[in-house]
């Protein structure tokens, strides 16, 4: 058998070490069922020790495999019992590279796939806000409010906390009162979308319980819309014809 | 008013794509009504005549540019080719779409290393989505492709993937 020619490259152009195995195994015209095993090791080994610029992540993976093939070439060697019904121990490495060349065979197929049908260029979506003055139904779902406005509350607290360390003792609780919100927002809110916490003037867990109670309240006398965007609450004021 | 019309005014202002059950809802059809409809029009956006053409993926509907202009297009941008997926990437993807749903463990198994940043990758895209838990010890995240996968390889539905070749001397199933 002639000495199987390891490969010389970064790991990187590999996209594992089922692939540099199939490689080796193709650069030097072999069948997947009849590796020499023993060779294959060898140049397998090879060509990790040759390659640079080796994560330790995806090192791990290829020294398993490296691993595997040493533990395949050792049982092979050992003598075994005859009435040894064991498979040959060759033949789940086999079978998995058999199965991770047929994949490697689809994607190349897809690869094809994709590059012949691509350019199909799609309209950018439209602008739409300006025909929404009254959205058919809302969009941020109560859920989404609740837990966005949960969200908000805890971070203000902490934000609190570490505050009023120092400040505790000069301030006292002040009342927030919910006609005074709502008054607020009712003149900040207009048709383009405003984020709630800038209708919120200090860091008082209490004032936005108040500004949050008038948002309740004036979605419910249908003078706001709300939309929960990405843990934000954002209002807007609901125009009608 | 013409449903087509209706239909074509639609798919142009939800250019992003639209639903059959969405598009059905709003011109007050029932689906299978909406996807006649719908079938209908894309005689009249058809690749062989139209430079717009009315394309389904899955589910998804909507309005694109003819593949055949492209090099056209890319040359008027003056655009260099689009950024495909990495090997990696085509492989994993690969993976999932024959044998979704699946976890990223199964997946790994038969590339032999390991593809958590690949599937975030995938993910950001969205080429796959995930698709439930699998009943088994942690119940690990089971994937699937998306209606994006579909329009990327260009399929009207999973049932177009080229066909595998033969499975029968696999081990896994």
């Amino acid at each position: 058998m002639d000495r199987i020619e390891p490969l010389f490259v970064t790991v990187e152009s590999f996209s594992g070490p089922l692939d540099l195995l199939l490689q080796l195994i193709r650069k030097n015209r072999l069948q997947i069922e009849d590796i020499p095993l023993s060779e294959i090791t060898s140049a397998y080994l090879q060509s990790m020790n040759e390659s640079s610029d080796v994560d330790t992540e995806s090192a791990g993976d290829f020294l398993v495999l490296a691993s595997e093939l040493m533990y395949i070439k050792s049982r092979t060697l050992l003598p075994r019992p005859e009435d040894d019904e064991e498979v040959d121990p060759r033949e789940e490495l086999v079978q998995r590279l058999k199965l991770y060349e047929k994949f490697q065979n689809i994607t190349l197929v897809l690869s094809d796939h994709e590059k012949k049908h691509a350019g199909r260029i799609l309209k950018l979506a439209e602008d739409l806000t300006a025909f929404q003055s009254e959205p058919l139904e809302l969009k941020g779902d109560l859920d989404a409010l609740t837990s966005a406005f949960a969200d908000l509350l805890q971070r203000k607290a902490r934000q609190e906390s570490e505050e009023s360390v120092v400040r505790q003792d000069f301030i006292r609780s002040e009342p927030f009162e919910i006609s005074v919100a709502m008054e607020r927002i009712q003149e900040r809110v207009s048709a383009r979308p405003i984020r709630m916490e800038a209708l919120v003037l200090t860091h008082s867990v209490g004032e936005w319980i108040a500004v949050f109670i008038s948002v309740l309240e004036l979605i419910k006398i249908q003078f706001l819309t709300v939309e929960v965007e990405q843990g934000e609450i954002y209002l807007r004021r609901r125009e009608f014809e | 008013m013409n449903n087509s019309i209706a239909l074509e005014a639609l798919l142009f202002i939800w250019s992003g794509g639209l639903s059959t059950e969405e598009i059905a809802k709003m011109v007050r059809m029932t689906t299978s009504q909406t996807t006649k409809a719908l079938e209908e029009l894309q005689r009249k956006y058809s690749p062989d005549t139209s430079g717009i053409v009315l394309s389904r993926y899955g589910n998804t509907w909507l309005l694109e540019t003819n593949a055949s202009c492209f090099s056209l297009i890319q040359s008027a941008i003056g655009e260099e080719n689009p950024k495909n997926l990495s090997q990696q990437a085509m492989e994993v993807l690969s993976i999932i779409a024959y044998r979704q749903p699946v976890t990223r463990v199964e997946v790994e198994a038969i590339r032999g290393v390991r593809s958590s940043s690949v599937f975030d990758t995938l993910l950001a895209r969205e080429l796959i989505r995930e698709a439930g838990r699998k009943d088994t010890v942690g119940k690990p995240y089971l994937y699937e492709t998306t209606d994006t996968f579909l329009r990327v390889f260009s399929l009207s539905s999973l049932e177009e993937l080229p066909a595998m070749p033969s499975e029968r001397e696999t081990p896994c199933d």
